[in-house]
């Protein structure tokens, strides 16, 4: 099952085609016509969720530095205390509070946990003892742990349980081939491979004069049908190739990053996105990890630093929360690497988040407080998500998401 | 969107947008610099031809040339025909299903076919497009697509992929225009249902409510006529329900009530006593309760109001609709017979197409050749308008009401284009002959007239006529029968697939 979305280069050879059919005689940014929507009052911020796939090792992204034991049981693949002399730069933790530490490679987001702007839930995750990662993720984008006969995810039951009057075609995108399985059970979320695909298939130039046609045949249909046809066709003329990211942000061309772009594009666009779901893999780092993690969170942070760069100030509206099925084990295995664990890591990114960098009602890492060995859970990821939804999102229908669950406030989000 | 705001064609927003100078500088970012921009609101879609809107109703819409032998034989005996489904002999699209070896199959004879799940649901989903893309049956066919929906069950949960396939034989197929207590009772004894809500592990030391909740909430009372006590009594009455399970057994799929199960005391439902150590009998009665319900009757016919004549129908129809249920004791098929016959339903504003009537309509009015095995293309494209069938996990079924379907306007021009252009469901069509056959001339303004008259079943403006012969005519106008003319006029009816009237039922 292939995911991928385009890379830039497939995007611009494609798009090459298009961009002499695109008007843009407006004085806007040439890649989009801006169509000013309804904009309804019951919607709250536009939320992202990232899913790293694969058990993304928590304790080398925050580390909890002041843990003699994380020390002693990662010899090989450990961060170093900020203080320690002499350790090079990247092989030790960034400080963020005194206890946690932010990878060196995740520096990009330094500034923004600087700000206050993002912060990290440790600890966290799903009850369920499963330490497979198909069953992991069913159960955590299901929102049901411990049960897979639900057919539905928890961010389908989300956009069911609340009507925002919105009937966008674009209210809820997940990027990729297949939808994400968060999104699965609600009428209002496609799967979408890439804003280039988002086009009528055949000759290019007969899609173009088809769109032309049928602009001008819906210009009189029933409003709602007309508002559909218009989001529509708005996003096949989004000339992704020429989108310029705001504030010198730069993405690159890897499945996040051009993700996270066109999530952008779409937010100014303005054409109805409540929900965008992203995936990125690689993260089920079983040996030499030093090798493969440490790039896989440059890429991470600087995707999610591009993305908090090029929506400024829009950032106001925006949630993103980034999630993984589980966390690894404490101790390292006999090839520099990490096995499946169970305690993990959530983030969560926006303007208004707890202005700490880090919540945990941090279990330790004595043999003793560990969960067969693995990092304890005392955070339900589905407070965050609870919370996330209720107080940035609007959704006064939380019962109805997580089924037979009573979140616990956290404190990850805030109102104003 | 309601019957008022639909009204509204040509409403405030349009006027703005066709008169005003403003406008003009909106109007040419909205619209392709080479084609006009919008039009004035053209003749509203509620004057097509009735029998054009009467098979689009109790239909899946016209074939070609199906509308003049309807005016032969006449409205209402084309009707009363139609009422009387099961003496339809339904060779056509029964003939076309001779790949498929799952459909007729008993639990134990799928086991021992040993096909994997995606297999069964395939052959299933398959049938159900050719059947209701060639059968004779109309409005049996329609009436099963609804009960399918009231009575849903998700083929991706476990044992559905493979007890559905009974369960859409042996019940839906079996009673939709019977009595709904027939209907009702099949349901209650499915293997597919009973697993689907968890009736099958439910037993009097932990009773599973699921079941107990939904025949009441979503299969007949609907929400606020009975309370929570009810549910736990209806769950506790049902204890017992079960199937065989077991995948080596040779009575696997089929009803089966444990005694040991079942919690035999006393309870109360729904005001009524119901004694101790009444066994099986105890399921039989509330079912008894449920069909004969006024309330049952009320949301059935509701229910089908919205299906027939609109999603907010009017209170006189729905209450005509439920009369006719408690007097005839819950026939299906006169409750349908009075909907039909009403006057609301002659009057009814056009409702918004489903993804899957899309779809089939589509199929039906350019005459398409397929049979089984279906491809995975058109399987793919209901898949991308997200109305593939057995497919929604929840037990209300796939929603009814206009407005939720309006989200995937790409996926239905992708599959118009498609079609059109002969690729899905994979037969190349002759376009020509089809609208010679039905008397057209074979020049290419009254190729597309034909197409627009028996597309939608009406005329269209001036200025759409223009639009669409500009869009035909925008390479020239090469030889009908030239490939490129073949292309053209192929992407010219894709044009009238995907155009706003289409999208109306």
């Amino acid at each position: 099952m292939s995911t991928r979305t385009l890379s830039r280069r497939e995007m611009l050879r494609r798009s090459a085609a298009l961009t002499a059919l695109v008007s843009a005689q407006l004085a806007l940014p040439a890649w989009m016509p801006r169509m000013a929507f309804a904009r309804d009052n019951l919607r709250g911020d536009v939320l992202v969720v990232i899913f790293l796939r694969g058990g993304m090792d928590a304790l080398n992204l925050i580390v909890p530095f002041g843990e003699d034991f994380y020390h002693e049981m990662r010899q090989r693949i450990r961060l170093g205390r900020p203080d320690e002399r002499n350790l090079p730069r990247d092989q030790k933790a960034i400080d963020l509070d005194g206890f946690f530490g932010l990878n060196p490679y995740a520096s990009p987001l330094e500034p923004i946990f600087k700000a206050g702007q993002i912060v990290a839930v440790h600890a966290t995750g799903s009850p369920d003892t499963t330490r497979s990662h198909f069953d992991a993720m069913t159960y955590m984008e299901r929102g049901t742990p411990g049960d897979k006969g639900v057919g539905t995810g928890w961010l389908g039951r989300h956009l069911n349980s609340f009507d925002t009057g919105n009937t966008s075609p674009m209210r809820a995108i997940g990027w990729g081939n297949v939808l994400q399985d968060s999104l699965r059970g609600s009428i209002n979320a496609t799967a979408m491979q890439s804003i280039i695909n988002y086009h009528l298939p055949g000759r290019e130039d007969t899609a173009a004069a088809m769109i032309g046609a049928l602009n001008a045949l819906y210009g009189t249909a029933p409003e709602e049908l007309r508002l559909a046809a218009e989001q529509t066709i708005a996003v096949t003329r989004i000339n992704i190739a020429a989108y310029r990211p705001e504030n010198g942000a730069y993405y690159n061309e890897g499945e996040l990053d051009m993700a996270l772009m066109q999530t952008a594009a779409l937010i100014k666009a303005d054409v109805g996105l409540e929900i965008a779901a992203i995936d990125m893999g690689g993260w089920d780092t079983h040996q030499n990890q030093t090798f493969f993690f440490n790039p896989l969170v440059y890429e991470l942070s600087r995707g999610l630093a591009a993305f908090h760069t090029d929506l400024g100030d829009r950032m106001k509206n925006i949630t993103v929360v980034i999630m993984t099925e589980f966390g690894r084990r404490l101790k390292e295995n006999a090839s520099g690497g990490t096995d499946h664990g169970h305690g993990g890591l959530m983030m969560v990114m926006g303007r208004h988040v707890a202005k700490k960098p880090v919540i945990a009602d941090w279990p330790g890492l004595a043999p003793e407080q560990l969960d067969r060995g693995d990092l304890k859970i005392t955070i339900d990821y589905r407070d965050v998500l609870s919370e996330v939804l209720s107080v940035r999102l609007n959704n006064p229908n939380i019962g109805a998401v997580f089924p037979g669950f009573t979140p616990t406030l956290r404190g990850v989000v805030t109102r104003e | 969107m309601n019957r008022r705001s639909f009204l509204k064609v040509g409403g405030a927003g349009v006027a703005a947008l066709a008169g005003a100078e403003f406008a003009a500088p909106l109007l040419r970012a909205l619209a392709s610099p080479d084609l006009p921009p919008p039009l004035r609101a053209p003749a509203a879609v509620e004057t097509r031809d009735p029998i054009h809107r009467l098979l689009n109703r109790i239909g899946f819409g016209p074939t070609p040339g199906q509308i003049e032998q309807v005016r032969k034989i006449g409205v209402q005996a084309y009707i009363e025909r139609q009422l009387r489904a099961e003496k339809i002999l339904d060779a056509p699209s029964e003939g076309r299903l001779f790949n498929y070896v799952t459909l007729d199959k008993t639990g134990p004879e799928l086991i021992a076919l040993t096909k994997k799940p995606d297999e069964i649901r395939q052959e299933l989903v398959g049938a159900t497009v050719l059947r209701a893309t060639y059968s004779e049956a109309h409005l049996g066919e329609v009436m099963i697509n609804f009960w399918t929906d009231h009575f849903n069950i998700y083929h991706r949960k476990d044992l559905c992929a493979v007890l559905k396939t009974i369960d859409d034989r042996e019940v839906i197929r079996k009673y939709y225009l019977g009595r709904f207590r027939d209907l009702l009772g099949a349901s209650a004894h499915s293997a597919a249902m009973l697993f689907y809500l968890d009736n099958s592990k439910s037993h009097r030391a932990n009773a599973n409510e699921n079941y107990a909740r939904e025949i009441m909430e979503l299969h007949t009372l609907g929400v606020g006529n009975y309370t929570e006590d009810d549910v736990k009594a209806v769950a506790r009455a049902f204890t017992g329900w079960t199937f065989v399970d077991r995948l080596t057994s040779p009575t696997f799929g089929s009803f089966a009530y444990a005694p040991g199960l079942h919690d035999d005391t006393e309870k109360v439902i729904l005001g009524q006593i119901f004694p101790a150590g009444r066994g099986i009998d105890e399921g039989e009665r509330v079912l008894d309760i449920l069909a004969a319900h006024p309330a049952t009757a009320k949301r059935l016919a509701f229910k089908l109001c919205r299906r027939f004549i609109a999603d907010e129908p009017p209170d006189s129809a729905v209450e005509a609709a439920a009369k006719t249920y408690s007097e005839t004791g819950g026939d299906i098929r006169e409750v349908v017979r009075t909907i039909i016959n009403s006057p609301e339903f002659a009057s009814a504003p056009p409702k918004f197409k489903r993804s899957f009537e899309y779809l089939i309509s589509l199929f039906r009015a350019l005459g398409v050749e397929f049979s089984s095995p279906v491809r995975s293309n058109v399987i793919n494209a209901l898949v991308r308008m997200e109305h593939l069938p057995f497919n929604w996990p929840q037990p209300n079924g796939y929603s009814d009401i206009g407005r939720d379907w309006i989200g995937n306007m790409m996926a239905r021009w992708t599959v118009a284009l498609q079609t059109a252009q002969g690729s899905l469901p994979g037969t190349p069509l002759d376009l020509v002959a089809t609208a010679a056959q039905q008397g057209a001339q074979t020049d290419l303004r009254s190729i597309i007239g034909y197409y627009v008259s028996h597309l939608l079943g009406q005329t269209l403006s001036e200025s759409e006529m223009e639009t669409i012969y500009k869009f035909a005519t925008r390479e020239g106008e090469p030889a009908l029968d030239s490939a490129d003319g073949k292309r053209l006029l192929g992407e010219m009816v894709a044009l009238i697939a995907a155009s706003p009237a289409f999208q109306y039922r």
